[in-house]
């Protein structure tokens, strides 16, 4: 997987996950309607099977916005970006 | 309404407890707005001010309807041009589009007053104490009535089977709009007992925080609830205070039962699973904990002092029936259905097809009614597809509707590919993830001789 494409597939599962079709970039938990803790969970479920990993739970609470998954997600050797 | 054990209980908002007395100086800040025979809408949240604007209006005899915080302001819109209640408090609306008199605001709550000219001259019908949603938001906007006295018979079954006690402590996991989540309140508040008000998710950090330090000693949800703290490995850690899991809402996965009643039976804790519907105010049966591993698909026995049976004839499967005091009063789909009294007398047919065992515990095997529960919540298939009919129209679109719980399947005609389109309508407007719908698109909707459409 190059790095261009994991990134474009991160935002992918967040615009697919929220039905969300702005800019996913900025994007935090419950900053949006779509981003609620149902929505939450189900992006949790897609990360770990698209990046074939299993996120702590301390990092699936933690997991508060685009930005800081992208961080989370380095912790389990997946880079993002 | 209230008996005298009530006096010990203790609301925790923000790491500070509330004493009745002080819930009732909150609710009378309130009170100009709590009127008998004038309907309230409270769009309620879990924190101090809707608690004691609730029981205020129980306390002051106050029509109340209970939405939750998050409706949203046209579905908001169209329930007052419906009902034409005297006032509405909410925290998150800041204005609205109804001919309303004035508007002030209370802690954090805005409340708007409406008159509505030679309409009211009717009297609300005196046994009518509150009314709370039958479903997520469909657009139908139907309420059932619950008066006093269901409220009252409700809270003292469910206190006498749960044996909830002053000593008892637990945490809102559920919106106060919606029955079960109510009953807790209901039944904490009249045994003297504390309830945590909390406003976060389970996915949150200061959930997991509150509860690893607040002792509680009962923890109640949905199946989505429970799917969630298995995720979380809540059944791999050890609370000691815990003494009570209360599970309803819809049928929890049989694996899931099996993992929380062997946590419950290593830690000396009693797992009631429950079963009820709005209609009943909460509360309609339950399994006492000592049977469930004999009867884990149960709904089980009738809660104390009601009953219930299959129509017709317990030895064959059929409709459940049910009677208690805790039956409402019927439905409201407008203001005038408020001037209208009890139309059920005690007897609510459920709906719900099953069975009786020969050792008198229920069994549920499918619906009368076409509804599915996405996430407890209850959700028409006919509303579904009458949404999507009128928003689609023009496309001339056939639509289908059918399902199970948690899986919405959306069959549909059209000369284009729309999945997209509908997925985005439908998972707004009803307020689901998209993971809980299937969308389909068909040749043809089977439609038998009369033209009517095949559901089975």
């Amino acid at each position: 997987m190059t790095r261009m494409s994991a990134i474009d597939k991160y935002r992918t599962i967040f615009k697919e996950c929220f039905q969300y079709d702005g800019d996913v970039d900025s994007l935090e938990y419950q900053s949006i309607e779509e981003w609620d803790s149902v929505a939450h969970m189900q992006l949790m479920t897609e990360l770990e099977e698209e990046f074939k990993i299993e996120l702590d739970i301390d990092d699936i609470i933690d997991f508060s916005s685009f930005k800081v998954g992208i961080e989370i997600l380095r912790k389990y050797n997946v880079e993002v970006n | 309404m209230f008996n005298k054990n009530h006096k010990t209980f203790q609301a925790i908002y923000n790491n500070k407890a509330y004493s009745v007395d002080e819930i009732w100086h909150i609710a009378s800040s309130f009170k100009q707005f709590l009127n008998d025979n004038q309907l309230t809408i409270l769009c309620a949240d879990n924190d101090i001010f809707s608690l004691s604007i609730y029981l205020g209006a129980l306390k002051f005899n106050s029509p109340i309807m209970l939405l939750n915080h998050d409706t949203d302001i046209v579905e908001l819109t169209k329930i007052i041009k419906k009902f034409k209640p005297s006032f509405l408090i909410s925290k998150n609306i800041p204005s609205i589009n109804c001919k309303h008199d004035h508007n002030e605001k209370i802690h954090d709550y805005n409340i708007f007053s409406f008159s509505w000219a030679n309409e009211n001259s009717k009297l609300i019908n005196e046994d009518l104490s509150l009314l709370l949603p039958t479903s997520g938001s469909t657009g139908s906007a139907k309420f059932v009535k619950i008066s006093r006295k269901n409220i009252v018979a409700n809270t003292k079954s469910i206190i006498d089977y749960l044996k909830i006690t002053k000593n008892d402590k637990t945490i809102t996991t559920m919106p106060m709009s919606y029955s079960f989540g109510l009953s807790i309140i209901n039944t904490y508040f009249n045994a003297g007992a504390k309830i945590i008000l909390c406003q976060h998710s389970l996915v949150s950090r200061e959930f997991w925080k509150i509860l690893d330090v607040s002792n509680i000693t009962s923890l109640s949800g949905v199946p989505y609830i429970f799917e969630l703290l298995f995720k979380f490995n809540f059944f791999k850690k050890s609370y000691s205070s815990l003494k009570t899991i209360t599970q309803a809402g819809g049928r929890l996965k049989s694996e899931l039962k099996k993992e929380i009643l062997n946590y419950s039976n290593k830690n000396g804790i009693n797992f009631f699973i429950m079963y009820g519907q709005t209609e009943a105010t909460a509360r309609i049966s339950y399994v006492p904990p000592d049977m469930l591993s004999k009867k884990i698909d149960s709904i089980g026995i009738p809660i104390p002092s009601t009953e219930l049976h299959v129509e017709k004839n317990d030895s064959q499967e059929g409709e459940l029936i049910f009677e208690g005091d805790n039956v409402s009063m019927g439905y409201a789909n407008d203001y005038k259905d408020l001037y209208l009294g009890d139309s059920r007398n005690g007897i609510l047919k459920t709906g719900d097809i099953g069975f009786k065992d020969s050792d008198g515990y229920f069994y549920i095997t499918g619906r009368k009614k076409r509804f599915i529960k996405i996430n407890g919540i209850r959700l028409s298939l006919d509303d579904a597809e009458k949404l999507i009919e009128n928003e689609f129209c023009s496309t001339g679109i056939d639509v289908r509707c059918i399902g199970e719980d948690d899986n919405l399947i959306l069959e549909y005609t059209c000369v284009n590919n729309i999945d997209n389109d509908l997925k985005n309508y439908l998972c707004k407007k009803i307020k689901i993830h998209h993971k809980y719908l299937t969308i389909a698109r068909v040749k043809n909707i089977m439609r038998n001789s009369s033209g009517k459409k095949i559901y089975t």
